[in-house]
């Protein structure tokens, strides 16, 4: 995409088509359809993981499929503030048995073909939450009843939510922030990742300047 | 870890930061020009020429210039050259413009005698951060040497070509060329640190770099919009 054309180009048809390719991918990397959760996670805090969620979920939802998502960054989380849905109660509150499912899952404002679980209250011990067999029952589910279902987690990095949910999930997607996510933090997330055996799909590279986006493409596999 | 260097990461790297390296170029260049103007004390150079010509006398063949008289003269213009930068003389010019703080160090550091090569012709010129005193100096220098020569080597034979002018530009510091010259070796620093910090960086700039350190393949490229606007 050069200079001149970007002008006819608006940058949200870009990052749609961003966004269509990365669908098309991971459709791509679900071998006989065993692709039916995935968890997007990144290396550092703020790489972009809550957008890269939301706008893939409405995505996936606008093309056609059932798509469930739960934010499960319990310590920070943004799938509320990015989508504009608000519900205090959520995946927190169905783990305590609080609440019921059909009092969490809602319909997404701007695609409500998208069904979404919010956070909810804010506990003392996530990661515990998370690895309760509460919650993986609630996936397998979950898995059954949707063609896909999108976990957003906290960063790998120090805290151990990301990975305990790796194993609960066919997939992790790694969100890499252009220019911003440090080799050594990658390097790290990818140890933890693999420590838990957890099967990495891929990487999603965020923020990538609009004339740098030019280069495409799935890049060879020549060391 | 094996690094390639291509030559269009490192034009990126320069292009990247072409703002940083201009300012270093214009920062460096702003300073050269200062120190040159106005710290640096300016030079100018004052000089005269001499030829050392037959003596005046009233020989036969006043046209007929001999090509031995030639060689001789430029042989002579060799120990004129010495002459010059004696003691006596240098006393002399001191005494004669009252040249306060002066000493033979200090006025041979100024004057320099250059003969022109192959030719009869010798010149004398003063830098001195005072453009009048050098052409005093020149001058002088070169009238007490036609005296001296008549004294040491009983001809007169030393002819002033051109007396030493007022020199009205200085000819050091060269601010032009210096201020350039910062400018392009900041310019170059510039470069250097920017490179230097596009190939040390820990972060990743193109899907290809990402791809090749960890050996997981990119499925997605986000372009950069801001949050929440879709």
């Amino acid at each position: 995409m050069n200079k001149k054309l970007k002008n006819y180009y608006s940058n949200t048809s870009m990052l749609g088509e961003a966004i269509r390719t990365l669908r098309t991918n991971l459709s791509f990397s679900s071998i006989d359809g065993n692709m039916k959760a995935i968890l997007i996670t990144s290396a550092e805090p703020a790489d972009g993981k809550s957008t890269v969620s939301v706008n893939l979920a409405r995505s996936m939802a606008e093309n056609g499929s059932k798509v469930l998502l739960i934010d499960c960054d319990l310590r920070n989380p943004s799938i509320a503030k990015v989508s504009g849905n608000t519900n205090p109660r959520g995946i927190t509150n169905y783990l305590v048995r609080e609440s019921r499912l059909e009092d969490i899952i809602m319909h997404d404002k701007k695609i409500p073909s998208l069904e979404l679980i919010l956070s909810g209250t804010k506990p003392p011990n996530p990661a515990e939450l998370l690895s309760t067999n509460r919650m993986k029952d609630f996936i397998e589910v979950a898995k059954r009843n949707y063609d896909m279902v999108i976990l957003d987690t906290p960063p790998v990095g120090i805290l151990t939510d990301a990975a305990v949910l790796s194993r609960i999930v066919d997939g992790v997607v790694m969100v890499v922030s252009h220019e911003k996510t440090k080799k050594s933090s990658i390097n790290d997330a990818i140890k933890n990742l693999k420590n838990v055996g957890a099967n990495i799909v891929g990487m999603v590279f965020n923020r990538v300047p609009v004339a740098k986006n030019n280069k495409y493409g799935y890049g060879n596999d020549g060391k | 870890m094996e690094q390639e260097i291509d030559l269009l990461e490192i034009w990126q790297a320069i292009r990247k930061r072409i703002i940083f390296i201009l300012l270093s170029m214009i920062i460096v260049g702003g300073l050269t020009f200062a120190v040159n103007k106005l710290i640096i004390p300016a030079k100018y150079e004052a000089k005269t020429t001499m030829i050392i010509g037959k003596p005046n006398d009233t020989s036969a063949n006043q046209n007929n210039i001999e090509f031995n008289d030639v060689m001789v003269n430029q042989k002579l213009v060799t120990t004129y050259s010495e002459i010059i930068k004696s003691r006596s003389i240098a006393d002399q010019v001191i005494k004669i413009l009252d040249l306060k703080n002066f000493d033979m160090a200090r006025y041979h550091g100024m004057i320099s005698v250059n003969a022109i090569k192959d030719t009869e012709v010798l010149s004398v010129s003063v830098v001195d951060t005072i453009p009048a005193r050098a052409m005093d100096m020149a001058n002088t220098t070169a009238q007490i040497f036609q005296k001296e020569v008549k004294g040491i080597m009983n001809i007169d034979n030393v002819k002033i070509l051109d007396e030493a002018t007022l020199p009205k530009k200085p000819v050091s510091p060269n601010v032009l060329r210096n201020t350039i010259i910062g400018a392009l070796i900041a310019g170059i620093t510039a470069s250097f640190i920017a490179v230097f910090r596009e190939l040390n960086k820990d972060t990743y700039s193109s899907t290809q770099q990402l791809q090749n350190e960890f050996g997981i393949s990119v499925i997605g490229v986000i372009p950069n919009v801001k949050r929440g606007e879709n």
